[in-house]
């Protein structure tokens, strides 16, 4: 989107961006009965705080910034983590044959259980960055910390998550030597 | 640091960070976007009413939105005075709103407690932010298009590892624009600057404020995560 365009309009927007938002609010480990309030509550703020945007840049960061903000606030409002899906539990809990859908099915639980193993804070910049595509400088400014506190984030995130996916595979391995 | 030094990620992991993430389903686009215009017509309502005189029952209309936002709206999200392109609400606020929304401009809905009669003369609804009256739409743009420039200059600065540079460019745009729209964003660049310069007890004074003034602010989270981030 840039300033030569027509403004935008929020019916627009949302249907251009419901499914990157609903995306990145499954990522960041939102549950389904959350859903529905997250996503109407991000573009219900956007809404609210449309001044806010420079619509001379993407909206995407923006909204992703307001997503992750709401995220938290859900989060902090109930006091608890809600733990997200057990990988011994789930992750391996359909054994039906190689359809694709059960495959993909597998994949997001492995892909929510490693990405939830990580504290929020380093979740949320390497969603950010590696998943969604935002720079690192957006990244920054979205979370409100420096460009070096975002390294310091992804860098660790990533040896966590190296570590996670290492112990699924032995699992995995595990399992499948039991079978 | 740089992306260069950022650790390999295995192979395998690759593959699954490629996973696509679910869709949403038609049906929930429906619904939440359906739920979308209702919270939006209340706020069209509730501004239409007062700002255009709107002859039927005020009461009604006011009352119908309320009933909405705390019915439906548990969130706790309170939209603003929302303009729509088409024509203005004449109805009980519980009509669907009308699809096409153009532009959404600051003004805060009348707190949900509210309980006075609003059959009186149109009056503003009480702004916590913007001087009484709006200033014609240009004037009011190139203020907005200052207020962005000054907060740029802020978060770069802040990006850039330069607090100090970065109140600087807060405090210009406080003197500037005490109330402006962009006051909420402009409290958070200031928090994190002070965070940044180990000024907890000024980032802590800011956020109370911060928090007693816009308590259902979407940037509450940030900001306490900041204060939070520093030992007392």
């Amino acid at each position: 989107m840039n300033s030569t365009q027509a403004p935008a309009t929020l019916d627009a927007v949302y249907r251009a961006e419901l499914r990157s938002v609903f995306g990145f609010l499954w990522r960041l480990g939102a549950r389904e009965h959350e859903m529905e309030d997250l996503a109407h509550d991000v573009f219900a703020t956007a809404a609210r705080r449309w001044d806010a945007w420079d619509q001379s840049r993407p909206i995407k960061p923006w909204l992703m910034g307001i997503a992750f903000r709401l995220f938290s606030q859900t989060r902090r409002r109930k006091g608890t983590v809600e733990p997200l899906e057990d990988h011994e539990q789930q992750a391996h809990s359909s054994q039906a044959g190689p359809d694709d859908q059960v495959a993909l099915g597998q994949a997001q639980k492995v892909l929510r259980f490693a990405l939830g193993s990580l504290p929020e804070e380093r979740r949320v910049a390497f969603v950010l960055h590696e998943l969604e595509g935002l720079t690192v400088a957006e990244v920054s400014e979205q979370m409100g910390v420096p460009v070096q506190t975002t390294y310091s984030r992804l860098r660790q995130a990533r040896v966590e998550l190296a570590a996670v996916f290492e112990r699924v595979q032995a699992d995995e391995a595990r399992r499948g030597g039991a079978r | 640091m740089s992306g260069e030094d950022l650790p390999p990620l295995p192979e395998g992991l690759l593959e699954v960070l490629k996973t696509p993430p679910p869709v949403p389903s038609g049906d929930f686009e429906a619904q939440v976007l359906s739920r979308l215009h209702q919270t939006l017509a209340v706020s069209a309502a509730v501004g239409a009413g007062v700002t255009a005189g709107v002859t039927v029952s005020k009461k009604l209309l006011v009352g119908g939105a309320i009933a909405l936002l705390v019915a439906g709206l548990g969130a706790g999200v309170a939209l603003e005075r929302t303009v729509f392109h088409s024509e203005p609400v004449a109805a009980p606020a519980v009509a669907p709103a009308p699809a096409a929304l153009a532009k959404i401009e600051a003004a805060p809905a009348p707190p949900v407690t509210e309980t006075k009669p609003v059959v009186r003369a149109p009056a503003p609804l009480p702004r916590p932010v913007g001087p009484p009256g709006p200033p014609p739409a240009s004037s009011r743009d190139r203020d907005l298009s200052a207020e962005r420039e000054y907060l740029e200059v802020a978060r770069t600065a802040l990006v850039r590892g330069a607090p100090a540079e970065a109140l600087v460019a807060v405090e210009r745009h406080e003197r500037a624009f005490p109330n402006g729209r962009l006051a909420e964003e402009r409290e958070v660049v200031c928090i994190q600057a002070l965070v940044s310069l180990d000024r907890t007890d000024d980032a802590r004074q800011r956020a109370t404020r911060f928090n007693a003034r816009w308590p259902e602010s979407a940037l509450g989270p940030t900001v306490d995560a900041l204060v939070e981030s520093r030992p007392k």
